[in-house]
Formats: structure tokens, C-alpha cells, sequence
């Protein structure tokens, strides 16, 4: 018996939420791939836009940024191992929403809806991660490096300049909170563009433990009913190319030449590495 | 040439689409709007190097933005987009002529200093002069859908992004400042925007037909027919601004008029109704003015006052909806002079047009209320009981508040007139209102008219040429139910009609009119009147007055034989009296001594006596007829008695110095007689 299942996509501009969509939208349909989820058929709905998603991811487009006025319905049709039918609807948002939930705190009445779905899945760029600039660890290095304290002009306080896990925290605390409110919930932490974070040689826990520490003692500490765990997730696989800037890259070759498309996925849970890109989406439903 | 400032604000990317740069601090929610509008208008839109144009309302604000948009492919991220927006204060919008100005201020951010460059209010110059552009027939089909389907949003294939920027900026330039400042554009559009941002009534996008209905399936394709003659205006306007004077019609009329779009079409009518053709197509301006209604029921003010004064001075020639207009002008008119104005003409047309309408304003609260009452006013009398005839239901209400319609026959002719309203007639008009139901042949309220009616104005009437004659003969079986009434009018010395005096009669007894005083009212009446009356009502009015003159009422029984004597005589004489008359003329004659039954002997008999027992005027005896032998017949009766003779000899007396031979004869013959 089939289930209607609502998830939400959630994070920062730039945060790779229409490249996972792209990536998810293509691997359930791709003939011979093995799935913990799988493309169970068409529904009523318009998929000219996960279509047109597909296509880019595919053939190595870097995805145009989704528009301020863009948000998308998206629903799914997926089946399990055993034949447990779900279908999976979750909207296409623009970034900037987020970032203002927490530069301006406004909540668009459009979002209401999708922000209070039970399972979420949060992503947060691994590559553009801000760290926070310490006032005190610059003075120590520049008094380490003999240059003296520097004489400073205070500077305009300017949301672009907060760092991400601030961010991110404070954007979790608001899910739970208000109208958003609805109790426990389910999260996926991804933390995309893997393929260049892995080089660091930590597992996905342990990369956020160390480069996005507020965020994790937020989660671990259990201070909102989170159920949460934490993948790596490189939906891309490498660099991708702007047509519109008639870029053209070996990188981007390379990854084309793969026999399969999904190959270029990778999904790492602790020192487990898949290509499944559904494994988080199995989990949050499960 | 003035100029204005126009603030300007700067969206890029930097960790996300943004507003960069801004001159002046926005509201939450007009800075949303300019954040969704200022984006990328769809995806996959990869706009001109020149970028597109987007202009929209911030409404709570009450400023319109203006904003060029260019591709950001310097940025990191496809899809970046870099948008300088004028934010334009909407009275400074009212202003501009021409979009050239605004069009002139844009500038693609460069460099690093973006945020000076942008944190400044530009001045622009307002009057430029406005340019015109072709008559195509794309210009054709963009008029027709704004302007016909006005509600919709508008959608079109782009053409050339600098033609279709100047089509859609004169079509803008070209609207009065309310709609201008509501119109929302985008030259360059990749999806329907309504969704989240601010609906735009144009669009223009790169797609084909289908693509373009399935994209934007809320809107409405400008691709359909030719354009309208009512919107012909426009077209000559957009192709020639400088010697048309649409631009400045609209801009005056729109000022109050709601309904955005929607209003071109009738204001276009209006426009052509009112300076398109000699004289003004009024009927067609109404209609205009209905189309504008809308929402707004109280919209151009200043053109509907120039179309009344254009209606008012032709009010009784105006078309019903014209008619009607005015009514609606004035019922809505909270303003006293221009109700004063309008309200003395069309209140008196509008009891011409439907006297029913009239009374049922005229009842009713509010401004058609005081012209209805002012306008019942001032109209003449007879208008009023013209509008009467075929309303018949309302007559008795509007008596009230115009009694002076009660002295017009015709009022007294219509059928629904209650005869009790004659109650209602003041003392002073009740003579002229006695002549109006004698001619319109009322007789219920004679009684009371009658008796309260001066005798002197009840005679006027009663003899009227106006007077209904049947209706005049019942009148006056009412007036002689009233003796004293009678007595008055017949002493008023004004019948002038020998026939109403034999009316009086015919309903009268000899003794009914009391002559307590002063000459018998018969007589007097007698001496005005004039007239023949055939020999058959002679003889009857003889016979009625020689009774009375035989009675004891009359104080001039004299006279009154004088009068009737001789017909009287020469009706027995001839047997020419009906039975009734001979009834009346032999009542009071004596039986004489030999119950004599010749009613010539008995007549002379009877008058000499009664000159001789009571003395009446010898003068009067002498001169009793004018036939000589019938005189001396009298005069031998008079000289059988010696109390007779002495009688005699003052009739002779009387006669002796006529100046008449034939009376003098009389004198003389007396004389010897007396011997």
C-alpha cells in the first residue's frame, strides 16, 4: 500500500539542493541501477523541470542557480527493496529563502507548509564552509608571528560575513520553534561537494565535529528533538562546466566518460562508501 | 526643462541573490518584491546584452520601480543576474512624458565601487518630448488585449528587444498617471512571475505559441484581431503624442477613475464621444461613463459634470439614457451648486418624462428630493396637470403640495381625482376653482364650493362660456336649495344671462327667494340679463315672476307685474301657456264676483287690485303695458271703486308730465274718466 511521504529540502545558497534533486531524479530512472529507493512510475505531475535538471546533471552542466521566484513542486514515485510503495513530494526552494528565514527573520507564508515536513534534509556545502574568524586567535598569531596587534577599523556588521554553522543552527532552532514547531523530526545532514572535502581523510561526523562544531554539539546534545544522522555526499562528482561562459574542462570530460552516469555520485556513511544517492532518503523514511 | 530625483537601488549575487546597493532604506516588504523582481525573471531566460526592462509597483510604498536587468556571467554561478533599479516616487511618475530619461539613468555596475555608485539619488530631466513610434500591427494586438481583457495578464513573443522596449515604454508613457503607476511590465520574462512577486499586466517572452500557453497559462496571447475601434485613439496618440490631445484627456479624466486597465476603453469612448464629433455624442459618453462604473461608483468626477452641462442644454432633447445620467449625477452630487445647477433643469424635465418618477424623488430622501420639490415650485400650473392626465394616481398628492392646480378644469377631468380634494381648496381660490369644475362637468363637490363661493364669483362662474351646461343646470339645483345663496347671487347684479334665470326658476318656487330687504333679486337679476328665450320659457318666467309679484316675499311686486303683465295676458289671451306655467300664472289670480273663468278678467282684475289695496308705485300702474287698450282696461277695472279712482287720480298724476305722448294720452284719458 503506497504512502504519501512529504521531505524538505533545506540550506544555504549554494548548498547543492537542485544538483541533489538532479542527481536523485536521474539514478532512480537509470535502467540497471541498484537502489535502496527506486522509480516506481509516473504520478500526476509535471516533470519537464527534474527532466530539464537531469539533463544538465547529465551532461556535466553546472545547474543555473534556482531563482528567488522559483520554487518548484517536485514529487516522486519511489519503491523500496520489498515493494513498499512511498511517493516523496518535496519543493525545489531557492537558497536565499534560508538565508533570510535568518538575515531578516521573515517566514514567506509559501514555506510554512514545506518547513514543517516531518523529514528533512539539510545540506550544507563542504567546500564553502565559513569558519568563524576569532578575534582572539588572530591577535595570538599575530602576536606569534612578531607583527603586533593591528590597529583595526571596526567593520559593518554584514549577514554574508556570519559564519555558516551559525547559520545553520539557527535555522534548525527556528524549525523548531513557533508555527514551525511540530515536534521530533528526522534530518539528513549531507555535507556536499564531498569530492572535495574528502581529501581532509575524515569521516562526515568527524568533519563536522571539526569544521562545524557549534552545529554539532547543537545536534548531539539533543537540546531539539533532532533524529539525525550525518553523510557525505558528492552529487556531482567533480567540476562541472557553465556553458554559458563556454568553459570546457578534462575534469568534467573525465566524469562524462564514465559508462554510467551514476557513477559520479558518491554517498559515504562513516568509512562506507555507495553510490546509492536514495540511502539517506531510505533512512529518513524508514 | 525641470528634473526630478529618483532613487536608485543595485541586486546582485554575494552568497546569494541580493539587494547590493541602495539609496534609500526599503520596507520589508517592498524589499522583498524588489528582491524577487530584481532576479533573473525565469530560468534558462538569457537576457540581450542590453539586458530587459521590468517596471512594477511598490504599492505600500507608493513608488514605482523601473529596473534594467543584465546577465552576470562573471559571477560564479549561472543564473546571476546584476538589476539597477529606479525607484520612482509616484507623483514624480505624473510627471514624466517620456520614458527616455529613465531609460538614460541606467548603468551596468562596473568596477568595485558599486555601492557609491548606487547609493545616490540620480537626477533625471521630467519633460522630455514624448517620442512616437510606428503603427504596427503588433501595436495593434498589445492594445487590444490590455485593453479588452483587461483583467488578464498579457503575454507576447519577443521581437527585438530594443523595438519592443520602446513599444512597451510608450505604451506606459502613453497611460494616465493612476494606471501608470500600476502597470507592470517585463520585456524579457521566463515564466509567469505572479506567483510570488507582483503580477505584470505585459509580458514578453522568447517563446513560441504553445510554449508560451502552457508557460503561462493564467495569461492571455496578444495575437488575436485587429485592434478596436474604440481603442483607435490610442494608436493615433502612440504614432503622433505631439498633436494628439488623448494624452492630456486621460491624463485629466484619470485622475479619478479606479479600475486600472479596465478604464481605457470607456475613457477612449469618452474621449471620442466628447471631442471626436460636433455636437457631443452624449448617448455614447453615458455609456462610457457606465462601463467605468465598476467598483467605483463615484469615478470622473470632472468628466461626468462636462457631460451633464453638455446634456443640460439639451435636456428636453436628451436620449432616456442621457436622461437617466443626469439623474444619476445629481443623486450622487454631494456638491450644492452643481446640484442647484443641474437640478433646476432636470427636475421640470424629468416630471415631462415620467411624472410618477417625479413624485416617487419627490417623496424620497436626498438630493433628488430638493429638485423634485424645488422644480414642483417653479412649474407652471397647467405643465402640472399635463403631466396629470396619464397619472392619474398621483394627482391628489401633488394637489397638496400645488392647490393651484385645483382651478384647472383639466385637473377636475382626470378620473382618478377624488371629488372630496375641492375640500382642500383654500377661500381665496375657491371661485376660480368653482369655474374649473363647471367646466370639467364635476358636480359632487357643488354643495360645498357653492357655499363658500362669493355670489359674485359663484354667478361668474356658473355663467362661464368654459361651464359645462348640463353640469351648470345641477349646480343650480344646488344653489337654489339654499334660498339666501339663491337671493344673493340673483342680487348681485351680475347675471347676464336670461337663461340662467330661467334655470333658477325652473328649480325654484315663486316664494323661495326671500327679499327681506332692498329690490327683489329677481329684478335685479332681470335688469342684467339678456338673451332670448324661446316664447314657451318666456311665458313660464312670466308666469313664475306674477306669482311672486302676487305673493308676499316680494318687496318690488310693482316691477315685477310691470314685467310679466302683459305676457301673462297675452298668453291667456292666446292659450299659449303650457299646463304648468298656466298652473303657476292662475295661482294667485281672484275669483271674482261671477267666477268669471276668462283668465284675461280675472289677470286684470287681480293686478288692479293689488296696485290699488297696496298702493303699489301709480307710476309703475301707468306704465304696466305698453298696449294702449289693455292699459285702458286696467284703468276702467281701477275706476270701479271709488278707493280705485282715488288711485286713479295719482296715476295720473305720475303720467300727466311723461315725456311720452302715448303716456301722457293715458294721463288724459284718466282725467275724463275720473270726471
Amino acid at each position: 500500500m503506497s504512502s504519501e511521504i512529504h521531505l524538505s529540502i533545506v540550506g544555504l545558497p549554494s548548498s547543492g539542493k537542485t544538483t541533489l534533486l538532479a542527481a536523485l531524479w536521474h539514478m532512480v530512472r537509470e535502467p540497471g541501477s541498484i537502489t535502496a529507493l527506486s522509480f516506481d512510475g509516473l504520478s500526476h505531475g509535471n516533470y519537464e523541470h527534474l527532466n530539464a535538471l537531469a539533463k544538465r546533471w547529465r551532461s556535466g552542466n553546472i545547474q543555473q542557480r534556482t531563482q528567488v521566484s522559483g520554487a518548484r513542486d517536485v514529487t516522486m514515485r519511489l519503491k523500496d527493496a520489498v515493494g513498499q510503495k512511498v511517493q516523496v513530494s518535496f519543493p525545489d526552494l531557492p537558497g536565499e529563502d534560508f538565508a533570510r528565514m535568518w538575515e531578516r527573520r521573515e517566514l514567506d507564508k509559501g514555506m510554512l507548509e514545506t518547513l514543517k515536513a516531518p523529514a528533512l534534509v539539510l545540506l550544507v556545502n563542504g567546500d564553502t564552509i565559513k569558519m568563524p574568524a576569532w578575534v582572539v586567535d588572530r591577535i595570538a598569531m599575530s602576536k606569534r608571528l612578531g607583527i603586533g596587534v593591528p590597529e583595526m577599523e571596526p567593520t559593518e556588521w554584514s549577514a554574508d560575513l556570519a559564519p555558516t554553522q551559525v547559520k545553520i543552527v539557527d535555522l534548525l532552532q527556528m524549525l523548531m520553534s513557533g508555527d514551525l514547531d511540530i515536534g521530533g523530526r528526522r534530518l539528513a545532514l549531507l555535507i556536499s561537494a564531498w569530492d572535495k572535502v574528502e581529501g581532509d581523510g575524515l569521516t562526515p561526523a568527524e568533519i563536522l565535529e571539526s569544521k562545524l562544531p557549534l552545529l554539532h554539539q547543537y545536534l548531539r546534545y539533543g537540546r531539539d528533538p533532532w533524529t539525525w544522522h550525518v553523510w557525505g555526499l558528492s552529487a556531482q562528482g567533480g567540476v562541472y562546466e557553465d556553458p554559458e561562459k563556454n568553459e570546457s574542462f578534462p575534469e568534467t570530460d573525465k566524469l562524462r566518460d564514465l559508462e554510467r552516469p551514476s557513477d559520479r555520485i558518491k554517498v559515504v556513511d562513516g568509512l562506507a562508501v555507495s553510490s546509492d544517492i536514495t540511502k539517506p532518503l531510505q533512512w529518513l523514511i524508514s | 526643462m525641470s528634473s526630478i530625483l529618483v532613487h536608485q537601488a543595485l541586486h546582485g549575487y554575494n552568497d546569494g541573490h541580493r539587494l547590493i546597493s541602495s539609496s534609500l532604506p526599503l520596507d520589508a516588504i517592498d524589499a522583498r518584491f524588489m528582491l524577487v523582481m530584481s532576479d533573473l525573471s525565469g530560468p534558462g531566460v538569457k537576457p540581450s546584452p542590453n539586458g530587459y526592462l521590468t517596471g512594477y509597483p511598490l504599492e505600500k510604498s507608493g513608488r514605482y520601480v523601473l529596473a534594467r536587468t543584465w546577465a552576470a556571467p562573471e559571477m560564479p554561478r549561472p543564473g546571476c543576474v546584476w538589476t539597477h533599479s529606479l525607484i520612482i516616487e509616484n507623483a514624480d511618475l505624473a510627471k514624466i512624458t517620456s520614458a527616455q530619461t529613465l531609460l538614460g539613468a541606467f548603468t551596468r555596475p562596473a568596477g568595485m565601487n558599486i555601492g557609491l555608485a548606487y547609493g545616490a539619488p540620480v537626477s533625471v530631466s521630467a519633460h522630455p518630448y514624448p517620442n512616437g513610434i510606428e503603427r504596427t500591427e503588433r501595436v495593434e494586438l498589445l492594445l487590444e488585449a490590455l485593453y479588452s481583457s483587461p483583467t488578464k495578464q498579457v503575454v507576447t513573443e519577443a521581437g527585438e528587444p530594443f523595438d519592443d522596449e520602446k513599444v512597451v515604454t510608450a505604451i506606459w508613457m502613453q497611460q494616465w498617471p493612476r494606471l501608470r503607476r500600476s502597470f507592470g511590465f517585463c520585456t524579457l520574462s521566463g515564466m509567469d512571475r505572479s506567483g510570488k512577486g507582483i503580477a505584470l499586466d505585459l509580458q514578453f517572452a522568447r517563446e513560441k505559441d504553445r510554449q508560451l500557453r502552457s508557460k503561462f497559462p493564467d495569461a492571455i496571447l496578444a495575437d488575436r484581431g485587429g485592434i478596436s475601434d474604440t481603442l483607435q485613439p490610442l494608436l493615433t496618440d502612440l504614432a503622433e503624442p505631439a498633436s494628439s490631445t488623448l494624452r492630456e484627456f486621460l491624463k485629466r479624466i484619470g485622475g479619478d477613475v479606479d479600475g486600472g486597465r479596465r478604464a481605457m476603453r470607456p475613457l477612449c469612448e469618452l474621449y471620442s464621444s466628447l471631442l471626436g464629433s460636433h455636437p457631443p455624442d452624449l448617448t455614447s459618453a453615458v455609456s462610457a461613463l457606465a462601463a467605468l462604473n465598476g467598483d467605483g461608483r463615484r469615478q470622473a468626477r470632472s468628466v461626468r459634470t462636462l457631460v451633464a452641462r453638455q446634456a443640460l442644454k439639451a435636456a428636453g432633447q436628451i436620449e432616456d439614457e442621457v436622461f437617466e445620467f443626469l439623474l444619476e449625477t445629481l443623486e450622487r452630487s454631494s456638491d450644492p451648486a452643481e446640484q442647484a445647477e443641474i437640478g433646476d433643469r432636470v427636475g421640470i424635465e424629468l416630471w415631462r418624462r415620467s411624472p410618477r418618477r417625479f413624485y416617487s424623488a419627490l417623496v424620497s430622501e436626498g438630493p433628488l428630493g430638493g429638485v423634485t420639490s424645488h422644480a414642483l415650485a417653479e412649474m407652471q400650473s397647467d405643465q402640472i396637470v399635463a403631466g396629470l392626465q396619464t397619472n392619474g394616481q398621483i394627482a391628489s398628492a401633488i394637489a397638496e403640495r400645488r392647490p393651484d392646480v385645483l382651478m384647472h378644469p383639466a385637473f377636475w377631468r382626470i378620473p382618478e381625482v377624488d371629488d372630496g380634494l375641492a375640500e382642500r381648496i383654500s377661500n381665496q381660490d375657491v371661485g376660480r376653482a368653482a369655474r374649473a369644475l363647471l367646466a370639467a362637468g364635476r358636480i359632487g363637490p357643488a354643495t360645498a364650493i357653492i357655499s363658500r363661493t362669493d355670489p359674485v364669483d359663484l354667478i361668474s362662474a356658473l355663467e362661464s362660456a368654459e361651464a359645462d351646461p348640463s353640469t351648470m343646470l345641477q349646480w343650480l339645483a344646488v344653489l337654489c336649495r339654499d334660498r339666501n345663496k339663491t337671493a344673493a347671487v340673483l342680487a348681485t347684479g351680475r347675471v347676464t344671462r336670461m337663461a340662467t334665470i330661467l334655470a333658477v326658476a325652473r328649480q325654484s318656487r315663486p316664494d323661495d327667494v326671500p327679499n327681506a330687504c332692498g329690490e327683489d333679486p329677481w329684478l335685479i337679476a332681470l335688469r342684467t340679463a339678456t338673451g332670448v328665450l324661446v316664447r314657451s320659457d318666456e311665458d313660464f318666467l312670466s308666469a313664475f315672476l306674477l306669482a311672486r309679484a302676487l305673493g308676499w316675499e316680494s318687496r318690488s311686486q310693482a316691477e315685477l307685474l310691470r314685467y310679466s303683465f302683459t305676457r301673462v295676458y297675452r298668453a291667456f289671451e292666446e292659450g299659449g301657456f303650457s299646463d304648468e306655467a298656466k298652473s303657476i300664472a292662475s295661482w294667485r289670480l281672484d275669483w271674482n264676483a261671477w267666477f268669471s273663468s276668462d283668465m284675461c278678467v280675472r289677470l286684470t282684475e287681480t293686478v288692479t287690485r293689488r296696485f290699488v289695496e297696496q298702493d303699489l308705485a301709480p307710476q309703475s300702474f301707468g306704465r304696466l303695458t305698453d298696449d294702449g287698450p289693455l292699459a285702458i282696461s286696467l284703468i276702467d277695472e281701477a275706476a270701479r271703486t271709488g278707493r280705485g279712482r282715488k288711485y286713479l287720480e295719482r296715476v295720473r298724476m305720475a303720467l300727466k308730465d311723461a315725456t311720452e305722448a302715448g303716456i301722457r294720452a293715458r294721463a288724459d284719458y284718466i282725467a275724463k274718466k275720473l270726471k
